[in-house]
């Protein structure tokens, strides 16, 4: 079951939101995110999964981004 | 939500009027903007957010369905509407633009919120009802950003919720679900079941149609009465002893 702080309190994530994996696992990273790309909802959109190039669209075409984080070394 | 919602046809007609951004953490090394939702103080997965074309945020959904999408959507139109109109040279709307931007979070400190505040000479009272549950709310937002970790942070935290709540007024939207969680486990650990039970039946009004939520609001259901019965036994014993 998940512990109270992994459901009310997102804060406590912290440092490890963003630390990089062990070099090892970096083949196995990347094969993480190939999954959840393949997954459907990924398709069921035009996502846009550059950051860069989604600030440039918002510009050209005057609409607002709205963004979906989602992780891939975990599930 | 990846296996709902975000795979529905409404979700997908609701992205043709933004640009829908993909953005996922995956600890490889070296990929571009991978702290991107850390950058933008998110504190979990999985994280909605509006942005600008600059990357500012504009603010969160209310809710994590089509309709809330639509809603928070619609507000910040708004709230650009106003700005033009504003910037053309249109007069009194600045309160409007003010309450606009408070609904939608877009001030970053308490401070912030009560210095513009105070510029208003004129707040009607439901104005000003709506400015005291945003700084309560940011208030709430300031506290879990600044906790200390550990169960002596956790335990801090709660005080403050608990001082919070004993104010009367409380948060809304975003820091809903931690501000009556911390308060359920603090009151929880001070055995104050008055309290627990407020925080509790909110816990289950946020999340209690959630799969994950069930086992802990039987967990906490259970502890609850346990306080409950402990109390009734001091009580008891309290008459007899009179």
């Amino acid at each position: 079951m998940i512990s109270l702080k992994q459901l009310l309190a997102p804060a406590v994530i912290g440092l490890a939101l963003a630390a990089p994996a062990a070099a090892q696992d970096q083949e196995q990273m990347q094969k993480n995110l190939d999954d959840k790309m393949a997954k459907e909802f990924v398709s069921n959109a035009a996502w846009v999964t550059d950051y860069d190039e989604a600030r440039k669209i918002a510009k050209e075409q005057g609409k607002v981004i709205f963004v979906y984080f989602t992780r891939s070394y975990s599930p | 939500m990846e296996g709902g919602l975000l795979t529905t046809p409404e979700f997908a007609t609701f992205t043709e009027k933004v640009v829908p951004f993909l953005h996922v953490t995956t600890r490889i090394e070296g990929r571009a903007h991978e702290g991107l939702l850390r950058e933008k103080g998110g504190r979990g997965f999985p994280t909605l957010m509006f942005l600008d074309a600059e990357g500012e945020i504009l603010g969160e959904p209310g809710g994590r369905d089509v309709a809330s999408f639509d809603k928070t959507l619609g507000a910040l139109m708004a709230i650009k509407d106003l700005e033009k109109r504003i910037a053309a040279g249109e007069k009194n709307l600045d309160d409007d633009l003010f309450m606009a931007q408070l609904a939608m979070g877009q001030f970053k400190t308490v401070k912030e919120i009560e210095e513009k505040a105070q510029s208003f000479k004129k707040l009607t009272e439901e104005q000003k009802s709506t400015i005291a549950k945003a700084i309560v709310a940011k208030k709430v937002e300031e506290a879990m950003n600044n906790m200390e970790r550990g169960p002596d942070g956790q335990a801090k935290l709660g005080k403050k919720f608990k001082a919070i709540y004993d104010e009367g007024i409380y948060p809304e939207g975003d820091m809903e679900g931690p501000f009556w969680g911390f308060l359920m486990e603090y009151a929880e650990s001070e055995g104050d079941a008055k309290t627990m039970e407020v925080a509790l039946d909110h816990v289950k009004r946020i999340f209690g149609k959630e799969e994950w939520a069930k086992g802990l609001i039987e967990e906490k259901e259970a502890s609850l009465k346990k306080i409950k019965e402990g109390g009734e036994d001091v009580a008891e014993e309290e008459v007899v002893e009179g």
